[in-house]
């Protein structure tokens, strides 16, 4: 699984601090994601890959890239089955 | 007259206590009701118009007043686009400072007990409704007495006294996440940042409905700004009477300590 990704629909984002907090507007469901979880969702809502996002997660974090590697897909997959991203292969 | 056909009501979101249902929300045609068992229902449209509480018959005119006056007045009032918390609030020296926390965590208490000062002004007891004023965040003083109930008098061990009471419209100071810790030797108060001053604020929000992305979007570009420009602090302290009175001492020093900046 390495497909493009993009920001689910009517999903918003705001930020506080180095945190970001998430809403569906569908469901009026909010979710946070902590410092290292920010970062990568605001690399991939920016259009980076995740490997990409997995990049500057290492060179922000003291954490090794087998280990931000592991914990960057574990989220992407969290964030899509939550629907607060999307695979661009599928349909909305 | 609210006119329903029997039944037609739709019941999305109930809430239980000891397994029975303590209030339930839903929907009819194009109103949205709010029902608390054996007190009242409120409906309304989804703006907030046509708003009309009814009591059931035999329902204590006390409780159905009181949930009118701020359950269902806060709801309504989120329909508007305001902002209701599930919130106590005082006023010490011109700011407003509102205490969340889950049931029990000691909202009134804390009012209360800062009320007995007399430079302590009460704005809400359970329910705190807050405008945007040139984006300034003011509370709507709600109170015209305490309102803690039997049980929480016998906490205090001593009568609830009247209390003065905030008559205008103040800004919101600081909103105070109460939570209860056995192993806080002393009352801390410590502000919170980042995505936890959303959840704070957000955690006490009054509402009724979930499926309007309109209103949801709202709901979210309001928060975030209220848990951006307001303090949002966190006041651990232990679960009994002493730990009231120096929490009371922490939160007016650290009132002053914002006046003196």
């Amino acid at each position: 699984m390495n497909g493009s990704l993009r920001v689910g629909g009517g999903v918003h984002a705001r930020r506080f601090g180095d945190e970001v907090v998430l809403v569906d507007v569908r469901r009026g469901v909010y979710f946070s994601l902590n410092d290292v979880g920010s970062l990568v969702w605001n690399e991939l809502a920016a259009g980076a890959s995740i490997d990409g996002a997995i990049g500057a997660v290492v060179a922000t974090f003291l954490v090794d890239e087998t280990t931000a590697h592991a914990d960057a897909y574990a989220l992407v997959d969290e964030l899509v089955s939550a629907g607060l991203l999307e695979r661009a292969d599928e349909s909305r | 007259m609210i006119d329903l056909v029997a039944g037609s009501v739709v019941w999305e979101r109930e809430w239980l206590v000891d397994g029975f249902v303590s209030h339930r929300f839903g929907r009819a045609a194009d109103l949205v009701i709010a029902e608390w068992t054996g007190v009242g229902r409120l409906y309304a449209a989804r703006d907030g118009s046509r708003s009309r509480f009814e009591a059931f018959d035999g329902a204590d005119a006390g409780a159905a007043d009181r949930v009118r006056r701020f359950l269902g007045e806060g709801l309504v009032r989120h329909l508007r686009g305001e902002i209701a918390l599930h919130a106590s609030s005082v006023v010490i020296g011109g700011v407003a400072v509102a205490f969340v926390g889950a049931s029990g965590a000691g909202k009134s208490s804390i009012a209360a007990a800062l009320c007995r000062r007399a430079d302590v002004e009460l704005a809400a007891d359970d329910t705190l409704f807050i405008v945007q004023d040139h984006g300034t965040f003011r509370v709507v003083p709600t109170e015209n007495a305490n309102r803690l109930d039997r049980q929480d008098a016998a906490g205090l061990k001593r009568a609830v006294e009247p209390v003065r009471v905030a008559r205008e419209g103040v800004p919101l100071g600081a909103i105070v996440a109460l939570v209860a810790d056995e192993s806080a030797t002393d009352p801390r108060l410590v502000a919170l940042e980042g995505a936890m001053r959303f959840r704070v604020v957000s955690d006490a929000l009054l509402r009724f409905v979930w499926d309007d992305d309109a209103m949801n979007l709202r709901d979210f570009e309001t928060l975030g700004m209220l848990a951006s420009e307001v303090p949002v602090l966190e006041l651990r302290r232990r679960w009994e009477l002493s730990a009231i009175a120096r929490s009371v001492d922490a939160i007016v020093r650290a009132v002053a300590s914002w006046s003196d900046r």
